[in-house]
Order: structure tokens, then sequence, then C-alpha cells
């Protein structure tokens, strides 16, 4: 870049000094940069007449996003996922819900903690059908009574199906275990006398027990 | 109606539904079958209202209503005067407001009431089994110290019914809770359901004519072998099996024993895993009957 450009660039910044002003205009005296002179002031002159375009607001962004991305590793993109601050926005009712959510769960979370095991699932109540039977042959009607029905002794009867004396019921039970004993002609207790096990009922007789297991959907009938 | 209007509704909604529910589950169950049985009674109309309000406060704190009214009924239908049912009632009352099962206590005047026992006989028994109730929770809360663990919610409480019954039956406690220790032992099959099984196990050889002692000592070689829960609760009919053979009890349990040290672990259940699924009766949370 000559002298005279470089008065020429600062004078068209508006940046000359008096002294280079007047260098300047003793320049200007030669045909040769008059020429250029007026060449560059015509161009300023077009310029500003130009209209001025504003960029957009996401001018810089869009721009950005249009440069080539730097390829980063996995671990790098990770630890940038994991620890960039990121802004959360909430609403009550979105906290309300939230709050409602951790207070149903939390009790899970703590039994599966505390107990080692998740929550049980809601025991499946599979009945077995259980067969009592007793021999009777003067009795008129035999009951069967016990824990299973709050022992009343008009609820459950026995039917005797040979007319031998051969009485017998069939119940849906639960698994669990049940005292129980017969009740023959509405008076007389009667303990099972095939039972697989017994116990005293703390009154002078003896309970018979039967024991329903759980998982079970059929027992063999206590053909008793 | 802006978001914070919706907000202070969503709070009062939530509010309103918590304590409803709460007030809902103390209320007592509508008492239609406790009226009829009432009804049906010849109960003066006093004795009644005096029966109703005790009815009401012991469903009240928890028993449940069908005890109750099963109850009320085998009273009326004795003609059991209403301050006896009362005081019966009280001690299944107070049973409960121990933190104690009181299925068992209200299963026992139900059975003596329609047995036709004089009711200040049933009063002393069932008096009794809240006594064992209490011994009992004091045994399985030991054994919950030994690492036996709940695994299933009401196994503690089916667990307390069945060390009771065992106690009542004459074992002694520390003969429960050597069973505790051992199966405290082991980690995973560490369970209440495995400890439950053996202590009925226990209580059904001492019914069958086996000592207490030598019954306990016999479920806990059983334990010590890894046997799995099924085969625990199988071993009074292993025992029955023996005395049809013409065995006395206390022979017939020796013999068992002596069977059970020479089966291989793992043989009959799983030394490492007795409870796992699929190998039977395991788990055992679905107990909801009470136990014998």
């Amino acid at each position: 870049m000559t002298r005279f450009e470089t008065l020429l660039e600062r004078h068209l910044a508006n940046e000359l000094s008096p002294q280079e002003q007047t260098e300047f205009a003793a320049l200007l005296r030669d045909e040769e940069h008059r020429r250029l002179f007026e060449a560059h002031q015509r161009t300023a002159a077009l310029l500003s007449g130009l209209t001025r375009l504003a960029p957009s607001p996401t001018f810089t962004e869009e721009v950005l996003s249009r440069l080539p991305e730097a390829r980063s590793s996995f671990w790098a993109r990770s630890w940038t996922l994991l620890w960039e601050p990121r802004t959360l926005r909430w609403n009550l009712a979105s906290a309300v819900v939230l709050t409602v959510v951790l207070l149903a769960i939390t009790p899970v979370v703590w039994r599966t903690l505390v107990d080692g095991t998740a929550v049980a699932p809601p025991p499946q109540h599979v009945v077995t059908l259980f067969r009592f039977s007793v021999e009777a042959p003067r009795a008129q009607r035999v009951a069967v009574a016990g824990d299973f029905n709050g022992w009343r002794t008009d609820e459950i009867f026995l039917s005797d199906t040979t007319g031998q004396g051969h009485f017998a019921v069939s119940l849906p039970l639960r698994p669990g275990r049940y005292a129980y004993m017969f009740v023959v002609d509405g008076t007389t207790w009667v303990t099972d006398p095939h039972a697989t096990a017994y116990r005293d009922d703390g009154f002078g007789n003896r309970n018979a027990l039967v024991t329903i297991e759980a998982r079970q959907t059929s027992r063999a009938p206590n053909d008793t | 109606m802006t978001r914070r209007h919706l907000g202070m509704v969503l709070l009062i909604a939530l509010g309103v539904a918590t304590v409803g529910r709460q007030a809902s589950a103390q209320q007592p169950a509508p008492p239609g079958e406790l009226s009829r049985a009432l009804e049906r009674s010849n109960l003066s109309a006093e004795n009644k209202a005096h029966l109703r309000s005790k009815a009401d406060e012991l469903v009240g704190i928890g028993v449940a209503e069908r005890d109750v009214t099963d109850v009320i009924r085998q009273g009326a239908v004795r003609g059991v005067p209403a301050s006896e049912l009362i005081r019966l009632l009280d001690v299944v009352g107070q049973t409960k407001r121990q933190g104690l099962p009181p299925g068992p206590v209200a299963d026992k005047v139900k059975e003596g009431l329609a047995k036709g026992v004089p009711s200040e006989r049933i009063g002393s028994v069932a008096s009794r089994v809240a006594g064992d109730l209490a011994s009992a929770r004091d045994v399985v809360r030991r054994a919950e110290q030994a690492g036996v663990r709940v695994e299933a919610p009401g196994n503690r409480e089916r667990a307390v019914e069945a060390v009771a019954d065992v106690l009542g039956r004459g074992v002694p406690p520390d003969d429960v809770e050597s069973l505790a220790l051992r199966i405290g032992g082991s980690s995973r099959a560490a369970t209440m359901s495995r400890f439950q099984a053996g202590t009925q196990a226990t209580g059904d050889l001492v019914s069958m004519g086996v000592s207490p002692h030598a019954a306990s000592d016999t479920v806990g070689a059983a334990l010590a072998q890894g046997m799995n829960q099924r085969d625990i609760e199988r071993l009074p009919e292993r025992l029955a099996q023996e005395l049809r053979r013409g065995q006395a009890p206390e022979d017939g349990a020796k013999r068992l024993r002596q069977q059970i040290r020479s089966e291989a672990p793992g043989i009959r259940g799983d030394h490492s895993s007795p409870d796992r699924p699929g190998k039977g009766r395991d788990g055992g949370g679905d107990k909801p009957g009470r136990p014998r």
C-alpha cells in the first residue's frame, strides 16, 4: 500500500490529523491521485445510499449452527450431558403430582430396602375343596363347626348320601389351619377320629385340625 | 382460573381425600349383620344398647366386625347374659389394644360359647390365649433380631399366632427360640414363613404325643439339614407313618430324627435356598387362616 492509499483510507474513515491533511492535499495535486480519490468518493456515495439491513436476533446461533460440528468423544458428550447446567421449569400442579407419586412409591422402596424383598403381590386366596366325613349310624343330622365358620352349629350340615350313617360334606377352604368338631343331633360334640392332627380345646375336649396348604388347587378327599 | 388457583384447588382436594380416607378407615363397618343378631336375641332393649355400644367400640379399635357379631350371636343363641358377653368381648378388645392379633381370642370365645361352656371358663381360656399371644410376640421379635426376615406383609402376625399355638400346647419358649436361631443362621432361608412352618410342625408333633422337647429337636434336625418348607410341613405325616408301624410317639420321633440326619443335605430340599420358588410351598405368604 502506497503512502497516498494509506492517507486515502484514513481520509475516508475521517481519521486524518491536520499534518496528514496537509500531506494528503499536496498528494492530490497529482492527476492520478485525484482520479483515484474521485472514484472512491463516488463509491462511498453509492454505499451510503443503500438500505441498512438489520440481522435477525438468532443470527449468531444460526451462523454457529451451520458451522461444521467439532467431533467429540462419547465420554466427552456424556460428561457434557451430565454436567451441563439446565433450567428446570415447574409449576404448582406438576409439583403436586410429583409429591403424590413420591408419597406413593416411598413405602414400596422402603419395604424393599428394609425387608430385602420387593413387596409381595396381594395373596391369591386359592380355595381348596376339603371333604369332611364321619360315621354316625344313629344320627339324624350332623353339622361341622370350626374356625372357618365362627363355630356356628346351624350352618354347615353333612348329608347322609348312602342312608347308612355315612355323613359327608365338601367345603371350599382358603389356605390356613382350622380347628373343628362335628355336632351330632345338635347336642353331641364329636372329634373327627381320622384327622391327622389334634389339639386340646381348653374346655375338656379335643379339636381336630385341618391344614389347607397354599398354592394348591385340589386335595385328596379326607374320606374319614 | 389461573395456574395458582388450579394448584390451590388440587392441594385442597388432595388434603380432603387424605383426611376422608383416614376417617372412613376408622369408621365401623355397616352394622347390618350385628343389628340382625341383636334383634333376634331375647335381650332387653337396654342390654341390646350396651352390647351395641361395646360392639361399636371394638370395631372402632380394629376388631373384625364379623368376630364381634359372631360372639354376640353365639351368646344370644345360648342365652348368655349381656354383662358376661361384654366381659368376654373386653378380653378380645384388650388383646387388640395390646397390639396383638385378636382373632385367635375371638375364635376361642366363639368356640366356648358354641360348646356351651360357662362364660367364666371361656374368659379364663381366652385370657390364656391372649397371654400366649403376648409371649409369642416376644419370641417373634427375638427371631427377627436373630435374622429371621419378614418377607411379606402379614407374615409377622401369622407367625405370632403360630407361636402362640405351640406355646399353648406346652412347648417351652426356649425351644421355639432355638428354631428361630437355626433359621436365622441361614441367609436366604431365614424367612418368617419358614419359621412359622417349623413352629407349626413342632406343635403338630406334640399333638401326636411327642414331648415338646423331642418335637422341637426333630424339627430342628430338619432345619439343620436344609429341608424346604413343604418338607418341614410334612414331618407330621412322616411321624404318622412311623406310628402306623406300631412305634410309640417318642420312638417314632427318634427314628424320624435318625432318618432326617442320614439324608444328605439338599436331597429333600435345597440347602442353599430352601424356600426358592418352584420348590413346593415356598414363601407361604398366603395363609389367611388362623393357626390352631
